[in-house]
């Protein structure tokens, strides 16, 4: 129905011979989602670029993953690898890098649909935020707690 | 001539029952190369590759005691991991099933490792089953309680699960605690916790109590110190 509408204003605005570029904008989704990468938002964040900049990439980064047509499942992925990349060596970073990345994990967290995987990337926020981050807790010494 | 073309015949069924022989021990060999060394290589990568990994499949413990403590090590590390922590449901769930099942494979061919029985409780805890966390806790206590770095990290496990311990997986807990208090590397960890916590005053006060008084002077002398920064 909204194909034959669509298509129908389509042939008017051929017929009346007008700008096509009117029709084009009635068919076209009101914002156009640009497409931005996990890189894009490590650039931005992790390398010591202003804050305002790396909200703004980060922002389009959670705009992007809903449109992109990936599934919840895939999302979450996306959103825990993203999360990774831009934490891995946050404990280097100068205080007020490490305060940017916070932010920029915490609104990455928004585009994740599982509520256990949100407040993990939460807590990880925080430990980048204060500096305790660690890329694993301490394992054992590895010595054998028994011989046989 | 018969006799000699026998003989022959003998040789030549030896040669080749030497060589069928040879062949097959190599490729055992080959086999057992393969196995040991896949847990020393998969322990090598990143964090990333290396959960990944143990999320997609099960691991295998190698035979040797060495192979089977690198591979219970990445299960650890990748369960512990901020990326380990910080997967969506699906892959913390495989993550946590194929280390549960790795250290069941270790503990059913080595009941006596109390490492094992630890990855078991902390598989256990990522995966809710509070039941087996406390068994698997009490387990590795009884087996090793005097292992200062396992009692550590049996304890952070206790700790983050305190609510949900049995009273004998809580009685266990208390046991790593006083065996911490007395040692020289759990002390100063405990005397900074003590600070730092609230919560944890009343418990490690109760059991510091029951302590020779000798060891409740080394505590308070290490929570002054803690106190003192």
């Amino acid at each position: 129905m909204k194909c034959q509408f669509l298509v129908s204003i389509l042939a008017i605005a051929m017929i009346l011979g007008g700008d096509l570029t009117a029709v084009q904008a009635a068919v076209t989704p009101a914002t156009q989602v640009q497409v931005v990468t996990q890189a894009d938002v490590v650039s931005a964040c992790a390398k010591g670029g202003n804050a305002q900049g790396c909200q703004d990439i980060v922002k389009a980064f959670v705009a992007y993953l809903k449109v992109s047509g990936m599934t919840a499942d895939q999302i979450n992925k996306v959103v825990a690898e993203a999360v990774q990349a831009l934490v891995k060596n946050s404990a280097s970073l100068p205080p007020d890098v490490r305060a940017v990345v916070a932010e920029a994990v915490n609104v990455v967290a928004t585009a994740s649909s599982d509520t256990q995987q949100i407040a993990a990337i939460r807590e990880v926020a925080t430990t980048v935020a204060n500096g305790s981050f660690s890329e694993s807790s301490s394992v054992s010494s590895g010595k054998p707690a028994s011989p046989g | 001539m018969a006799w000699r073309g026998a003989g022959a015949v003998g040789r030549r069924w030896s040669l080749w029952l030497l060589l069928a022989t040879s062949v097959w021990g190599c490729a055992l060999s080959g086999a057992a190369l393969v196995l040991e060394a896949r847990p020393f290589f998969a322990t090598a990568e990143d964090i990333e590759t290396l959960t990944d990994r143990l999320v997609a499949q099960p691991i295998v413990a190698g035979w040797s005691l060495d192979a089977e403590r690198q591979v219970l090590n990445a299960c650890v590390r990748a369960m512990k991991s901020a990326y380990g922590r910080i997967l969506p449901r699906p892959e913390r769930g495989n993550l946590t099933s194929h280390c549960l099942e790795l250290a069941e494979q270790v503990v059913a061919n080595n009941p006596s490792s109390a490492y094992a029985w630890y990855v078991e409780a902390l598989a256990a805890a990522g995966d809710g089953n509070f039941t087996l966390l406390s068994d698997a806790l009490m387990r590795s206590e009884q087996l090793a309680p005097n292992e200062e770095w396992l009692g550590t990290v049996r304890d952070e496990l206790a700790e983050a699960n305190l609510d949900h311990l049995t009273p004998d997986a809580r009685a266990a807990n208390d046991r790593d605690l006083a065996m911490l208090v007395s040692s020289m590397t759990g002390l100063a960890a405990i005397g900074a916790r003590y600070i730092r916590d609230p919560d944890f005053r009343e418990r490690i006060k109760e059991i510091v109590e029951q302590l020779p008084a000798a060891d409740q002077r080394r505590f308070i002398g290490a929570v002054s110190r803690a106190a003192h920064g």
